[in-house]
């Protein structure tokens, strides 16, 4: 298997639903490489996808979403944010109806299955949400003994 | 990723929503629509079944709190069918189990009706 500590992966995608599956997909694939055990590879993907859900929301579906995932030798940070560049006047056009508590929810689940979470507005207007996963006990990252 | 929902009732008590695939932003739509137009028929005794659901996220429970507050304004009622811990540890976490009835199967949900 290959060695990931140390590595990074990087994800742009648009700011539309259908493509939060797929970072679903990815995060899913690099925890399973990196050992996670199914639950906490389970936590990762819906903390992840629910970042995505509140980026896209503050996206208002015409910015793109970054998704970074930082591979620590004993954690994963992924970073979830865009770059603040919707109008509501777009937003009043093309949202679907208010799901403002939906998103407090996802949030608080963030919250709840992340080891840590940092999450703010950026000056520039764009959201910011990092989170911390690490692995448990009895879990292990192979170090990439190639790596300098 | 697709999503699946089939409705049907359930001897003259209740109507069955069995959902198979993953409940997220972009399928919680059509889960909502399907459940939405059975309370719109006067359907206010739902259970919908979890069993075939690999996932969802807060928009699915999203869906599931909005059908709640429909049936509960005509006295109605939601059961849920969910063995799956994953899912059953997301409404743990979010308290959602205070208030839906989870149960392991149909017949066990139709009991808590008679």
């Amino acid at each position: 298997m290959d060695a990931l500590a140390g590595n990074k992966v990087f994800l742009r995608i648009p700011s539309k639903p259908e493509y939060v599956g797929i970072v679903r997909l990815a995060i899913s694939g690099i925890a399973n490489r990196l050992r996670f055990s199914y639950e906490d590879t389970e936590d990762l993907k819906l903390a992840v996808a629910e970042a995505c859900n509140s980026a896209i929301h503050h996206a208002k579906y015409i910015d793109d979403i970054l998704v970074d995932c930082e591979v620590k030798a004993d954690m994963i940070i992924i970073t979830v944010k865009d770059s603040g560049k919707g109008t509501d006047k777009y937003k009043e056009k093309v949202l679907p109806e208010s799901s403002e508590n939906d998103e407090k929810m996802g949030l608080f689940l963030i919250e709840t299955l992340m080891d840590s979470v940092e999450h703010r507005i950026e000056p520039h207007g764009g959201l910011f949400i990092r989170m911390v996963k690490k692995l448990t006990k009895g879990e292990t990252i192979e170090r990439q003994s190639s790596h300098p | 990723m697709d999503i699946k929902v089939a409705t049907k009732p359930i001897k003259d008590k209740a109507h069955a929503v069995e959902v198979q695939g993953e409940i997220d932003v972009y399928s919680s739509p059509k889960v909502k629509e399907a459940i939405n137009e059975l309370i719109e028929k006067g359907n206010y005794t739902l259970i919908i079944n979890l069993e075939g659901v690999r996932y969802i996220d807060s928009t699915g429970l999203g869906v599931l709190i909005g059908a709640l507050k429909k049936v509960r304004e005509h006295n109605g009622s939601i059961s849920l069918i969910c063995t799956n811990p994953q899912i059953k540890k997301i409404f743990n976490i979010t308290g959602l189990v205070k208030i839906f009835g989870i149960y392991k199967n149909e017949e066990e949900s139709l009991k808590s009706l008679a």
